[in-house]
């Protein structure tokens, strides 16, 4: 017999309520992921729309999509999950191609990136679309849209190389929204930014699948992935993901050598807890080594999560030791201004190699990848 | 017998509104805390109490009535009462992710079903009581025990409002409002049994009182103080060296949030070259030590909570220096009395999504701003803003307030950032480069000096501003544009829209006409009108007087008090038959509230307080003038009057919901009032032509 929990019992009584009323939305809290949007394709589809590359037919027309662990599978008409993709007679679509709605020209410790040409600046693009439902989402405007309900730039891959350019950044970063769901105009981006000498930056919560990600590595210099906890059952709860797949990603990026640094939002109430963050630790040095760098976030009330106080900064501080205690030695506290935790300290002679103060770098002492005073290799992409 | 059914029902009425006074606020603070939530919760009540008195008609075929039935139920009404707000709280915990806003569909099926079982039970009482009551004297009854609840209503209304809410906590306060009820149901019960059962109710009672706190929304740390404010609910958590302060379970207050403090201080004051005399609406932790960074002689720091002042003084938020006066009034009110002239004024205040905040960024509001400010004087507010993109309905509420700023003030600067925050100013320039301005100035900050240049780029302050809409339309106290977007982002927020429910209500409303009698459509009708009225002379009185707890709560009890005369008078009149008074009564109210409007519209400073106080109190006298007349049409038969009551209940319920939901934000509040005033003509047309 399936057992199922008292807050589970209650929510099916609940939603016994709405459904007899006709109305909906209640429910958004007991499925297991993001569900895609029946019937909802637009009519025609959209003047640069591009054929998916990850997608597999299932025969009557029904395709599954293959770009992300969701793998909704769509009848024609319907829409993904992320809003993105539609099928439309067969084939699968991203509606997002060429059309930005956010671009903007950001420091790369915004991102953030501490170990990747530090006080560089990166030119910043999202199209609407995530494959999380975040409760605490910072661009939900944009990743919980569909990309026709939005104001956006014609800009195709090569005019975004060229902008990034014209504006001075060395890099640019593919963020704000999720990345994962524009991956065609990312790929294609990319590689236009690749031949006029831009690094590229993936800014994502890392649900992707395998294949997809294999492509992405070959195009991409570093990124940043928001491990937003390390249950399933919290993955579950705030994000509507699952954890495995992000742990499988950071896996795949370690593995290609990919320069990546990791972000931790400590949410008071859900990811502040200290033994689940020294089991997340360990499985970071375990897996990943004990270079790649590590942000340990604060939280502010936000979007739906808007009744939850920010999280302490003691808070921060313990879990940061602890993680360096640990053996994680570039851990770091972001969304604290001024804090000593912004900076980076020498691993071999723990002297203070870059001082940040907000966006500016006042202090850097790096030199060939390593350390000035102890020669010490310091892991990044320094310049 | 009759005597001790009327003190029951009096007893009822005491209860009953004390009880929905205290689940609306605890709803505002389980949930999002503006007048959407307080219209829904009341048209669930009453809609629901409209439900319970017309089961009557189907129960009372099965069971015959009884004096000792009624006391049961009494007691049974005060024991839902004392027990449902601990329930709500533990439900809402099971239900809902902890820390998470609830949309507006979940907070409509939870408030309909939470309130469900006092309410059917609330408005089963009160045919109850009349059939027991009436014996032959059917439509006689019916007004005594209309008086008899109104007078309880009133009662439990300024019970509430001027001592409850002040003294003690949500279940304190509903148990002491049921205690009269207790009694004459312990009056009334003779037999052994019924005695166990009253005492066991007690001792649930107790129980309940006792775990009140304990079912408080922790947040998981020490709660270190706690308050029940007639405007919130005011706590203060401590855990991990930071302290937080929270209105209504949203955190207001953090110790450990410098960024805010310097943003909202430094981003005018650096426009100004000398301050000296700031105005301050509101506060953010740690303002008073960004305001000591400037020579200042005078600020003057308006925050209509005392608790919440005292809060902040008490726990670290906040330490007002010397130069501070504290002032403990509604800051409009403040600022239309006083002479002082200031070099910024600097409004803190949560964004204008409830007509209460909205106030504070309408263009009436912002002229009187600009009267107290100097000559090179600076204005500031924030609403929240963007990460990276700018929503459609905050790029209308940017383009509203640029709107109605621009003409009075020269200059408007608006940054971008998760707080959109305006910059006006009288005369002069303002200037983008704030950390330079700062830095000559040599005033060090931690936030600005280091993140400004990161997060506001002048691509991005040009970019927000190629997407203000000109000419945008101005927010105004009577034609609240702000409260309009609000009410759609609310919805998009959760990814709903707001017409699946107004399909629901067309429909419900659409069957309910479609079943009344005569009679009851005029009192439908009325109480549709008068609700409406009530509603608007409340948002008219707060924009005109402020928000003060005690004057809208006596405006309230006022009108509660003008249904008791006006029932009499409707009962004793004989000068002209029922259905003619009931007529005048109609035309009497379209004229009053025709007058008032024109009143608002023409001449709107002519109007006094005690205008507004005689406003209230006429609307309820010629709704209870009503009653009586329309229980005479239908003298014959309980079932009759039972419908009464339900149709007045239901256009109440009507009334409130699409009146504030609706037609304000929509029109604008004297459109909405006009509105009112053709939906009651329109109602006196179908009682006039309903035998043609």
């Amino acid at each position: 017999m399936e057992h199922i929990t008292r807050r589970q019992f209650l929510l099916k009584q609940a939603m016994l309520v709405p459904v007899c009323l006709g109305v909906t939305g209640f429910a958004g809290k007991v499925s297991a992921g993001p569900e895609p949007f029946r019937g909802e394709a637009p009519a025609t589809l959209w003047k640069w729309s591009k054929q998916a590359l990850f997608f597999k037919p299932l025969g009557q027309k029904r395709v599954m999509c293959q770009l992300c662990p969701n793998a909704c599978v769509l009848s024609p008409g319907d829409r993904s999950a992320c809003r993105s993709r539609v099928n439309m007679d067969g084939v699968l679509y991203s509606l997002t191609y060429g059309n930005p709605c956010a671009v903007h020209v950001d420091p790369v410790e915004k991102k953030p990136l501490y170990h990747f040409k530090p006080g560089s600046r990166v030119f910043s693009i999202a199209t609407t679309g995530c494959n999380f439902r975040c409760l605490n989402c910072q661009n939900w405007e944009i990743s919980q849209a569909r990309p026709e309900d939005v104001r956006f730039y014609e800009m195709f891959p090569s005019m975004v190389a060229q902008k990034a350019d014209e504006s001075g950044s060395v890099s640019v970063a593919y963020t704000y929204s999720e990345a994962i769901t524009y991956f065609e105009y990312m790929m294609d981006c990319s590689a236009e930014a690749k031949a006029k000498g831009l690094s590229n930056l993936l800014i994502s919560n890392g649900f992707i699948r395998r294949e997809p990600l294999d492509d992405l590595c070959r195009l991409i210099d570093a990124a940043n992935i928001n491990l937003k906890s390390f249950s399933e059952d919290i993955y579950q709860k705030l994000n509507q993901g699952r954890l495995r797949p992000v742990l499988e990603t950071f896996m795949t990026l370690n593995r290609k050598n990919i320069h990546f640094e990791i972000t931790n939002l400590v949410i008071p109430g859900y990811t502040d807890d200290i033994e689940m963050f020294k089991i997340m630790c360990g499985w970071i040095l375990d897996t990943l080594g004990d270079t790649h760098p590590f942000h340990v976030l604060r939280f502010f009330p936000h979007y739906r999560l808007n009744r939850i106080r920010p999280t302490p900064v003691r808070t921060l501080e313990r879990f940061r030791d602890t993680a360096r205690h640990m053996g994680l030695n570039y851990t770091y506290i972001g969304n604290v201004p001024g804090h000593e935790g912004n900076h980076t300290y020498c691993h071999g002679c723990g002297k203070p190699l870059i001082r940040r103060e907000g966006y500016q770098i006042p202090e850097f002492h790096i030199k060939n990848d390593s350390c000035v005073f102890c020669q010490t290799r310091i892991p990044g992409i320094w310049e | 017998m009759s005597r001790q059914i009327i003190r029951l029902v009096i007893a009822t009425g005491v209860a009953s509104v004390a009880t929905q006074l205290a689940v609306i606020r605890e709803f505002l603070c389980l949930f999002a805390g503006n007048e959407f939530v307080i219209a829904v919760t009341l048209f669930n009540w009453l809609l629901l109490g409209g439900c319970g008195t017309l089961c009557f008609r189907v129960i009372r075929e099965l069971k015959r009535p009884s004096l000792e039935g009624l006391a049961s139920l009494s007691l049974l009404l005060c024991l839902v009462g004392g027990v449902q707000i601990p329930v709500f709280r533990m439900v809402y915990k099971t239900l809902f992710i902890p820390g998470q806003a609830v949309g507006f569909y979940p907070t409509l099926v939870f408030t309909f079903l939470a309130s469900a079982p006092y309410c059917l039970l609330v408005g089963y009482l009160l045919p109850l009581s009349l059939d027991l009551a009436a014996g032959q004297r059917v439509s006689r009854a019916s007004t005594e025990i209309y008086m008899a609840d109104s007078l309880g209503d009133t009662l439990g209304g300024a019970l509430f409002s001027f001592a409850l809410v002040w003294l003690l906590t949500p279940v304190q306060a509903v148990v002491a409002a049921s205690m009269p009820l207790i009694l004459l149901v312990f009056m009334i019960q003779k037999t052994r049994s019924a005695r166990v059962v009253l005492v066991l109710t007690m001792g649930i009672l107790l129980i309940c009182l006792n775990q009140e706190l304990g079912t408080l929304e922790k947040a998981g740390i020490e709660t270190v103080f706690y308050k029940e404010t007639p405007y919130a609910r005011v706590t203060v958590h401590e855990g991990d060296g930071s302290r937080t302060l929270f209105q209504n379970h949203i955190p207001r207050f953090d110790t450990q949030n410098t960024e805010a403090a310097e943003k909202i201080i430094h981003y005018p004051l650096s426009q100004v070259d000398a301050p000296s005399d700031v105005l301050l609406i509101s506060a953010v932790s740690g303002v008073f030590k960004e305001l000591d960074k400037y020579p200042l002689k005078r600020i003057d720091y308006v925050e209509i909570d005392p608790e919440v002042a005292g809060a902040l003084t008490r726990f670290g938020f906040c330490k007002p220096g010397p130069q501070v006066r504290s002032i403990h009034r509604d800051a409009r009110l403040w600022l239309s009395d006083t002479d002082q002239q200031y070099d910024a004024v600097i409004l803190t205040l949560s964004d204008p999504d409830t007509y209460q905040v909205n106030r504070f960024f309408t263009r009436e509001f912002f002229v009187g701003v600009k009267q107290h400010l100097r000559r090179n004087g600076v204005f500031s507010f924030s609403i929240t803003g963007y990460s990276s993109y700018p929503s459609d309905a905050l790029v209308e509420k940017a383009s509203s307030l640029n709107a109605t700023l621009e003409g009075l003030f020269e200059r408007v600067l608006i940054l971008p950032g998760r707080d959109l925050t305006f910059l006006v100013k009288k005369q002069g320039d303002l200037i983008l480069d704030i950390p330079e301005l700062l830095e000559k100035r040599g005033i060090h900050t931690i936030h600005i000096k280091n993140y400004f240049h990161g997060d506001i780029t002048s691509e991005r302050v040009a970019q927000l501003k190629s997407f203000i809409k000109t000419p945008g339309v101005p927010n105004l106290d009577f034609s609240p544009e702000l409260i309009r977007i609000s009410f759609f982002e609310w919805f998009s927020r959760f990814d709903t829209s707001p017409k699946v429910f107004g399909i629901a209500v067309g429909i419900l409303l659409v069957i309910w006409l479609g079943v009344m009698n005569r009679a009851a459509s005029v009192l439908f009708f009325t109480g549709f009108f008068t609700m409406g009225a009530e509603m608007m002379v409340v948002f008219a009185f707060q924009i005109y007087f402020g928000y003060i707890y005690v004057k809208v709560g006596m405006i309230i009890t006022l009108f509660l008090a003008g249904l008791l005369p006006g029932a009499y008078l409707g009962e004793k009149s004989s000068l002209s038959s029922a259905e003619h008074r009931l007529v005048m009564a109609d035309i009497c109210l379209v004229v009053i509230l025709s007058g008032f409007i024109a009143l608002l519209a023409i001449f709107p400073r002519v109007v006094s307080e005690a205008a507004f106080l005689g406003l209230a109190f006429g609307f309820g006298f010629l709704c209870g003038f009503q009653f009586p007349c329309a229980a005479k049409i239908r003298q014959e038969k309980i079932s009759g009057i039972t419908g009464l009551f339900a149709a007045d209940l239901a256009g109440a319920a009507f009334g409130i919901l699409i009146f504030s939901l609706l037609l304000v934000p929509a029109l604008g509040l004297i459109q909405a009032g006009m509105v009112l005033v053709a939906v009651k003509c329109a109602g006196m047309m179908r009682f006039k032509l309903w035998n043609i």
